[in-house]
């Protein structure tokens, strides 16, 4: 237990604080008094913070907030992404996976032939063991990344490829290398390559004792990332899904991508539903598409469940621009790196919608449907022949009129069957309003 | 007016003679020159891919004007002609060509006779109110290569005629009247395009008219059928005496057969006195010629084929006036009474403008396209500012609607354009500046309460898909944009991207997907492209009702949908694959048709709560519950569970078909927050998907209808192909009076890859298929259990979609109680 969660260390790391926040995933929570118990001392006071809102490998720092921490532990996986500039010091305990040091060394030399540069990294839980591979593995072409398991002050942090930093030798780029992976096929190893794109990948999985060339997955999920994207060109009405509270850069990116959203002539909704899922999300029928702000490991979402498509703030950016274009080599999860482009993007969006462009009302011809989607315009109303937001218009050889409206939800209300209690104004009963049930839902009979 | 008819019949052949005789090609050219094929692909493979037009102004010799029984003013006449290609695959060329006009010529070879094609074609040119006249063509292969007998001749003529108006009497259209065929009318034609002659019975009796002195009415009607002459005697018959011959052998064939004896067997002399005769003088250098040649050119001068054709068309196909008369009603989804279907119905050119757009024809500026269509009302000008509504505007609305002015309005003139200054209504024109907002059809006006013109309903669908990818993959932004110009150039094609993030065409054949691919590496992309092999769309099925009541929980577990999965026979998916069962109608009418021919109950056809996919499918979500509270508010959640599911079935997430769902009981939670869509809608596509699993489920190919045509000593090959390719023939049949045969045979669209190469090689190049996508065909075994053929094809599609081999389990959509 000491060492599992390096209580050592942790004790320095806290000295002086006062109020320390425990973050644990959830399956490693039983041991968390444990933790606890061990780091208490007469003058802090420790809080454990369990469940957290997004994804347990980010740090919460709302929740942390709410106890004034001075100083955050991590446990468990971590996407290491850059915490907001107001975080207090976080220190990160990895697991310790258990690793046979011999086979993976035979492993890899047997395999790792080529003489080019080798980027080492890993998943978290294999960090611990590496003191001891630099000994064994020696040799000029690898180059060995580094996490720092401290930080400080978000500002200190150094440069890095989701958390992990690397020296390269002089004339040497990072496309060039080799990228040896230890660790199991995840979200983290995707995005990892996606951000170095090495020359080839070689990857260790420590649970099957397996190594395996031929790292082809990305191609696929690229491909399903294009027809996401399209889809995302074909909506008019776009949730963006608040997906963490804690990585820097988040609230520009959320704010700028409103107002290009409004400045696109589509409809925003901000929404802040936790951790998404299905069932959340699906209470909103009308939206057409959701754009999902979180940290890099939780921003995909590729999921079948899902009834419309869930793209990332890169994705939607693209659909956003009338001739864009998908260049994988430019694919980006990196919250913090997407503003400037973003804000510039917005720019030009404005400047666009002002001057007016002839060509801006011309549908698109929709890759997903093979038809031309229709773009609404929502908001961007100019046409002098409407009188305000509403328009009446008579219908054929009748009595009935029709609103027709510029608001989404309303529109949307219209195309439903059900719309809500009838009042029946006259039929019922007058009577006093009592009180309805309360409590939670499974209580209810 | 079109050109329609079978392959190969001649339809481009025969249209040379008409542009010959109104001088936009040399009358010496015509036959060979193919003018209307404008493509190179079009010239070198000899068939017509694309539908082209034209526009011709002739002028009428006074005296035929008197025959013509509709309102006419002066003697000069503006033909608009579409020359239309005659390849199953291309079909839908045909229906954008028969919307936009008033009368088609049908093209029938004397030998082959009535095919699969000429049969679609003119069911679909009854069906837009199009009245037909009909060319009888290849006269000289009857001649020469088959030696008929002028009785044979005869007998083989009034065959095709007879099969022809069989064909018109089937799909006859009250409005229309009676549109059938007749020679002594006039309506029918023979002739050669390739040699550049036809006449019809008008123009003999013409001739013998004045030659007897009798009227040339009463000669015309003798001139066919029964009627028999005796030169000796003078007296006319209506029964066959020994002897005597047939008037129309006697009076037409019999100067036809002379010449051809004459001049094939080098009879000089013959020759000579017989063009004198028949007064035809020919120029020194042509008096030279022997054998075709000058059979050729003795022809075209006797009965120029120019002559002919235009004579049956001005007289017998109805101008714009007369046709829109008839055919406004059928067009317009608006009422019938607004200002827009009146003007159409008068064809006023100073009413409000009514344009429909067929298809686009792409111009010589890369990328653009003429918006090719006909002017049902009002003029068009260039400059004009016009409404552009695309197919899914909805009066009122703003949605699929722009406010644009036309660029330039041109005359389509083959492979050039003219520019114009307007175009009253009636005619066909192309506009420029339009193109980029229709992707392939739609309604172009002046008034703000036009409805649209109806879409075109296609005979074809494109079943047979590819996938395609770039070579180099940064030239994607290209293959999409090459992808955009594909759809638009074709009428039937589809072009889309499949989850797994794969470019797909789409076509209605193997050659159609080949011509489309080609011009899309060559042309529309101009990217060097991977293509995979040529895949086709399955259908998930059920057989049988589902074996339990399947029970599915929401998220929260405190909603419960349970519900029971049924077949729709047959016949209810194709009603409503037509249109007779429509989701827009009144649930009432639709309950009484349900009720009455399909023998559905009543209550239950009348809580139809929609179709899927798309809302208009051949599945239906059906509401058989019982005082269930609150069940109206998750309505519209339910819908959007069922519509997704349709659309993804769950074991190769492939289309649904034929599925009835009835919603047993619902159990739902009292407070409103936790009935959200959040919770019905996926609750409601798992109970569908577990209805299915648990109803003996199947899946559904789609199955081509063959018509070969082939010689007796080719049937062996036939037969040994198909039984390889899993066909099987239904009908077989010697065409009389020829040794040939006509063998009609399903085939499964996964078999017919390369199936026309394969027939070449068994038949020696002797048969030549020509494939429909025909109908749906139940593939047999369980999909889900291994050792089948439906559980390796599924496993296959799953792997192409990149999903989990496996077809997942009903456990995954299946709750306990």
């Amino acid at each position: 237990m000491e060492e599992k969660y390096d209580i050592e260390e942790s004790l320095v790391f806290i000295k002086e604080k006062k109020n320390i926040c425990l973050q644990f995933p959830d399956e490693l929570l039983s041991d968390a008094p444990y933790v606890a118990k061990r780091l208490q001392s007469d003058i802090n006071s420790v809080y454990i913070m369990a469940d957290t809102t997004f994804g347990p490998c980010c740090t919460d720092l709302i929740a942390g907030q709410h106890a004034n921490a001075d100083a955050i532990i991590h446990y468990g996986p971590a996407c290491l992404t850059r915490p907001a500039e107001n975080s207090p010091p976080i220190l990160y305990v990895f697991e310790k996976q258990e690793i046979d040091s011999d086979d993976l060394i035979i492993k890899i030399e047997g395999s790792v032939t080529e003489d080019v540069p080798v980027i080492v990294m890993g998943d978290t839980s294999t960090y611990y063991l590496w003191p001891k591979l630099q000994s064994r593995l020696t040799g000029s072409k690898y180059i060995w990344s580094h996490i720092e398991q401290q930080v400080d002050s978000p500002a200190s942090l150094k440069e890095s490829i989701h958390g992990r930093c690397i020296q390269l030798p002089e004339h040497v780029q990072l496309q060039d290398c080799c990228l040896l992976y230890i660790g199991s096929d995840s979200l983290c190893l995707s995005n990892l390559v996606m951000a170095i794109r090495p020359s080839s990948v070689v990857v260790y999985d420590p649970t099957t004792k397996s190594i395996n060339q031929n790292y082809g997955q990305l191609q696929s999920v690229l491909q399903r990332r294009f027809v996401q994207m399209e889809k995302a060109r074909d909506a008019n009405v776009i949730g963006i899904v608040v997906g963490t509270l804690g990585v820097a850069s988040y609230l520009s990116v959320v704010n700028t991508l409103k107002e290009l959203i409004i400045a696109s002539g589509k409809k925003p909704y901000v929404l802040a539903v936790g951790k998404p899922n299905p069932a959340k999300l699906g209470n909103f029928p009308e939206i057409e598409c959701f754009v999902l702000v979180a940290c890099p490991q939780n921003s995909i979402l590729d999921s079948k469940e899902y009834y419309h498509p869930i793209v990332t703030p890169y994705e939607l950016s693209l659909a956003l621009e009338k001739n864009s274009i998908w260049n994988p080599l430019d694919y980006q999860l990196n919250l913090g790196r997407m503003v400037d482009g973003l804000s510039s993007q917005l720019e030009k969006t404005k400047l666009r919608a002002i001057e007016g462009h002839e060509s801006d009302d011309e549908p698109h011809f929709s890759l997903i449907t093979g038809q031309y989607a229709v773009k609404k315009g929502f908001v961007t109303v100019t046409n002098e022949n409407i009188p305000g937001e509403f328009m009446m218009i008579k219908k054929e050889g009748g009595q009935i009129s029709k609103f027709v409206t510029s608001n989404v939800g309303a529109e949307f209300l219209s195309s439903r069957s059900f719309q809500g209690l009838e009042p029946k104004i006259g039929e019922s009963e007058v009577k006093l309003a009592e009180e309805g049930r309360s409590g939670i839902a499974k209580n209810y009979n | 007016m079109s050109v329609i008819a079978h392959v190969d019949h001649g339809k481009s052949t025969l249209t040379d003679s008409l542009l010959a005789k109104s001088g936009i090609i040399a009358h010496a050219k015509a036959g060979d020159a193919r003018a209307m094929d404008t493509r190179k692909d079009e010239q070198e493979r000899g068939i017509t891919i694309k539908s082209t037009a034209i526009s011709m102004y002739f002028e009428m010799p006074e005296e035929d004007l008197s025959a013509i029984k509709q309102k006419s003013d002066g003697n000069g006449f503006l033909i608009n002609l579409i020359d239309s290609p005659g390849h199953v695959d291309f079909s839908s060329e045909v229906t954008a060509a028969l919307r936009v006009t008033d009368g088609a010529l049908v093209v029938v070879d004397t030998i082959e006779g009535v095919c699969v094609q000429t049969e679609t074609v003119l069911r679909q040119a009854l069906g837009e109110r199009i009245k037909p006249v009909v060319v009888i063509n290849k006269v000289d292969r009857a001649l020469l290569e088959l030696q008929l007998t002028k009785d044979d001749l005869y007998n083989a003529f009034q065959r095709t005629i007879e099969s022809v108006n069989v064909v018109i009497a089937t799909y006859k259209d009250e409005t229309l009247g009676d549109v059938q065929v007749y020679p002594e009318h006039g309506t029918v034609a023979f002739g050669s395009g390739l040699h550049g002659w036809a006449f019809t019975l008008r123009q003999f009796a013409q001739r013998y008219a004045k030659k007897f002195g009798v009227d040339q009415q009463k000669m015309m009607t003798r001139l066919w059928g029964e009627n028999y002459f005796n030169p000796k005697t003078k007296k006319w018959t209506t029964t066959p005496v020994a002897g005597v011959e047939r008037a129309f052998n006697l009076f037409v064939l019999d100067p036809i057969f002379r010449l051809f004896d004459a001049i094939m067997n080098v009879k000089k002399d013959v020759t000579e006195t017989l063009l004198q005769k028949l007064e035809i003088s020919l120029k020194p250098d042509e008096k030279e010629l022997e054998g075709k040649p000058l059979m050729k050119v003795v022809m075209k001068k006797f009965l120029p084929a120019g002559d002919a054709l235009l004579e049956m068309i001005v007289i017998h196909l109805p101008s714009p006036n007369t046709a829109q008369k008839y055919r406004y009603d059928t067009m317009y989804e608006g009422p019938l009474d607004d200002e827009c279907a009146i003007a159409m119905r008068d064809c006023d050119p100073n009413g409000p403008l009514m344009l429909y757009v067929s298809k686009m024809v792409p111009t010589n500026d890369k990328g653009r396209f003429f918006a090719f269509g006909r002017v049902f009302a009002g003029t068009v000008k260039g400059g004009q500012k016009v409404r552009i509504q695309g197919p899914n505007y909805v009066p009122g609305g703003k949605s699929d609607l722009f406010l644009k002015s036309i660029q330039r309005v041109v005359l389509m003139m083959g492979r050039s354009v003219e520019s114009l200054d307007d175009c009253p209504a009636g005619n066909i024109v192309g506009l420029v500046g339009i193109d980029q907002f229709l992707l392939k059809s739609g309604t172009i006006t002046t008034s703000e309460v036009a409805h649209n013109l109806k879409v075109m309903k296609f005979s074809v669908s494109p079943v047979v898909e590819v996938a395609v990818q770039c070579k180099n993959p940064n030239d994607l932004p290209k293959l999409v944009e090459g992808l955009k110009r594909l759809s638009k150039s074709d009428p039937c094609v589809l072009c889309y991207t499949s989850e797994s993030g794969q470019q797909i065409v789409a076509g209605a054949g193997e050659l159609h997907l080949e011509i489309c691919l080609k011009d899309l590496e060559e042309d529309h992309a101009g990217v060097p492209l991977i293509k995979g092999d040529p895949v086709v769309q399955y259908r998930e099925t059920v057989t049988a009702e589902s074996n339990i009541v399947c029970l599915s929980k929401s998220p929260n577990k405190h909603n419960r949908i349970f519900m029971k999965a049924f077949p729709l026979t047959e016949e209810v998916s194709l009603d409503i694959d037509s249109g007779k069962i429509n989701a827009k109608d009144d649930f009432k009418a639709r309950a009484k048709v349900l009720a009455e021919e399909h023998g559905w109950d009543v209550t239950d056809a009348r809580r139809i709560w929609c179709f899927g996919p798309d809302t208009t499918g051949p599945n239906l979500l059906v509401d058989t519950t019982k005082g269930v509270q609150y069940l109206n508010e998750i309505k519209d959640s339910c819908v959007s569970g069922f519509q997704w599911c349709t659309k993804e079935g769950p074991m190769a997430e492939e289309i649904m078909r034929g599925i009835r769902f009835n919603i047993l009981d619902v159990v739902l939670h009292a407070d409103a927050i936790h009935r959200g869509a959040g919770q019905i809608m996926p609750t409601c596509r798992r109970v569908c998907y577990a209805s299915v699993l648990t109803a003996e489920p199947a899946i559904l190919e789609p199955v081509f209808l063959v018509d070969v045509q082939c010689p007796e000593n080719a049937m062996g090959g036939i037969y040994s192909v198909l039984n390889k390719k899993r066909g099987h023939v239904f009908h077989e049949e010697q065409r009389p009076g020829t040794p040939l045969y006509n063998i009609k045979c399903y085939l499964p669209v996964m078999e017919s890859f390369g199936f026309t190469a394969d027939l070449r090689a068994a038949t020696a190049g002797q048969a030549f298929p020509q494939m429909i996508f025909d109908h749906w065909q139940l593939m047999g075994g369980n999909p889900t259990q291994p050792g089948n053929k439906p559980y390796d094809i599924l496993r296959a599609v799953r792997k192409r979609k990149g999903l989990v081999e496996d077809i997942p389990g009903l456990d995954k959509y299946y709750d306990k109680l």
